[in-house]
C-alpha cells in the first residue's frame, strides 16, 4: 500500500509528510483494530476452565469447595469453638484450637456493632485452658444480645460452661458432654495447697454452670464424681436427651429450631426496646 | 496452666521426637476478612481458616480455605 502511494507522489517532500501521517493513521486504527479483535474474541471458556481449575485445586487441597454467595450482611453471627480452647500456652501446632484472644475482640465487635443483633454459639470441643474457657464464657453471658448455643460433636469439659452461658442452649441428639473433675496436667506438686488450688478452680467452673443453667449443684457434682462411667476415669459422658433432663442444656434440637429460637428471642427483644421508649 | 480437656496430656504434647517445627501459620486481614493463613513460600500464602462471625464471610469465594494469596 506505501509503495502504491509513493508511486502515485513522486516528489519526496511530500512523500515523507504524507507517508508519516498515513503511517500515523494506519497504526492507529491498527491498534483500534487489534482492541475490537480483543473485545470480541470469546474468553469465556478460558474463564470457566481457571475457575474449574482453582476449585480443582481447592477440592483436592483441603477438601473444601465453596458455597453461593449471600449479598447482604448477616445480622446474626456465629462463633464456632472447635478442639482444644487455647489459653495462656499455646498448644503445639498438631492440636485444632480456639484461641482466646481471636475470640474475645470479636466478641467486643458484636456487642458494639449495631447491626449484629444475634449470635450463634456453635461448638464441637474437646476442652482447653480453664481460665481462657471460663473468660469466654463470662463474654458470652454478659453480652447483651440474644445468644444462643449448639453442641454438635461434643461439648466437653470446658466446653460444658461455654455451652450454658448462652441465653438458651441445644444439643443434638447424638452430641456428647463428659462431665469430669479437673486435674492437673504436668508437673505435680504434691501438696495440700495444690489440691486446694484445683477445688477453687473447680469451684468455679461448677458455680458459672449452676448459675447459669437449669441443673443443681448437686446434680452436676453427682455427675462429675460418678465412677463406672468412664474407662480411665470418674465423670459421666451425657449424651443429648441425658444433658437436656438434668437441666445442664435447654433442649434437643439442631441448627433450625436453633435459628428459630434466636430469631424469637431476637423479636422478643426489640419488642421490650420500643416498650421502654414509648 | 491447667487444662480441663476430654484429650490425655500425651496427645496434646506430643513427645519430643514427634514434634513438627512452626508451621508458618499466622493470622491476617485479607480484604476485610480475618483469616489464618499458612506461608506456601516466600511470597505466597494459602488460607487455612476463616476466623471472622460474620456468616457471609464464609460464603465469600475469595477467602476460602484453601486460596492461595500471593505478595507479588
Amino acid at each position: 500500500m506505501l509503495r502504491q502511494i509513493s508511486h502515485i507522489y513522486p516528489e519526496s517532500r511530500i512523500k515523507k509528510s504524507v507517508l508519516t501521517i498515513l503511517m500515523g493513521i494506519m497504526s492507529v486504527g491498527g491498534k483500534k483494530r487489534m482492541m475490537e479483535m480483543n473485545e470480541n474474541t470469546p474468553e469465556k471458556p478460558e474463564g470457566q476452565k481457571e475457575e474449574k481449575s482453582s476449585l480443582m485445586e481447592k477440592i483436592q487441597q483441603l477438601g473444601q469447595t465453596n458455597v453461593p454467595q449471600l449479598s447482604q450482611d448477616s445480622k446474626i453471627h456465629c462463633l464456632t469453638i472447635v478442639g482444644q480452647i487455647e489459653g495462656h500456652v499455646q498448644l503445639p501446632p498438631h492440636n485444632k484450637t480456639t484461641k482466646y484472644e481471636h475470640l474475645i475482640p470479636q466478641l467486643v465487635a458484636i456487642e458494639q456493632n449495631p447491626k449484629i443483633e444475634g449470635l450463634m454459639v456453635i461448638l464441637n470441643t474437646v476442652g482447653g485452658d480453664v481460665e481462657a474457657g471460663l473468660a469466654i464464657s463470662e463474654m458470652i453471658s454478659s453480652l447483651s444480645k440474644p445468644t444462643v448455643s449448639i453442641v454438635l460433636g461434643g461439648g466437653h469439659s470446658i466446653g460444658v460452661p461455654i455451652a450454658v452461658s448462652c441465653d438458651y442452649s441445644f444439643i443434638a441428639e447424638s452430641a456428647t458432654m463428659t462431665i469430669h473433675p479437673i486435674r492437673l496436667t504436668g508437673l505435680v506438686i504434691g501438696v495440700p495447697q495444690t489440691f486446694e488450688y484445683l477445688d477453687k478452680m473447680q469451684e468455679r467452673v461448677i458455680n458459672f454452670v449452676t448459675t447459669h443453667s437449669n441443673i443443681k449443684e448437686d446434680v452436676f457434682k453427682e455427675l462429675m464424681f460418678a465412677k463406672g462411667n468412664l474407662t480411665r476415669d470418674i465423670g459421666t459422658n451425657v449424651v443429648g436427651v441425658d444433658a437436656v433432663e438434668s437441666g445442664l442444656i435447654n433442649e434437643v434440637g439442631g441448627l433450625g429450631v436453633a435459628m428459630k429460637k434466636l430469631n424469637e428471642l431476637i423479636d422478643l427483644k426489640k419488642e421490650q426496646n420500643e416498650g421502654i421508649i414509648q | 496452666m491447667i487444662l480441663y480437656t476430654m484429650m490425655p496430656q500425651d496427645l496434646v504434647f506430643p513427645p519430643e521426637e514427634e514434634r513438627q517445627q512452626s508451621t508458618g501459620q499466622m493470622m491476617m486481614n485479607y480484604k476485610g476478612v480475618p483469616v489464618l493463613a499458612e506461608q506456601v513460600d516466600a511470597m505466597n500464602y494459602q488460607i487455612i481458616r476463616v476466623m471472622s462471625t460474620d456468616p457471609s464471610h464464609y460464603l465469600n469465594t475469595d477467602c476460602a480455605p484453601g486460596t492461595k494469596i500471593s505478595f507479588s
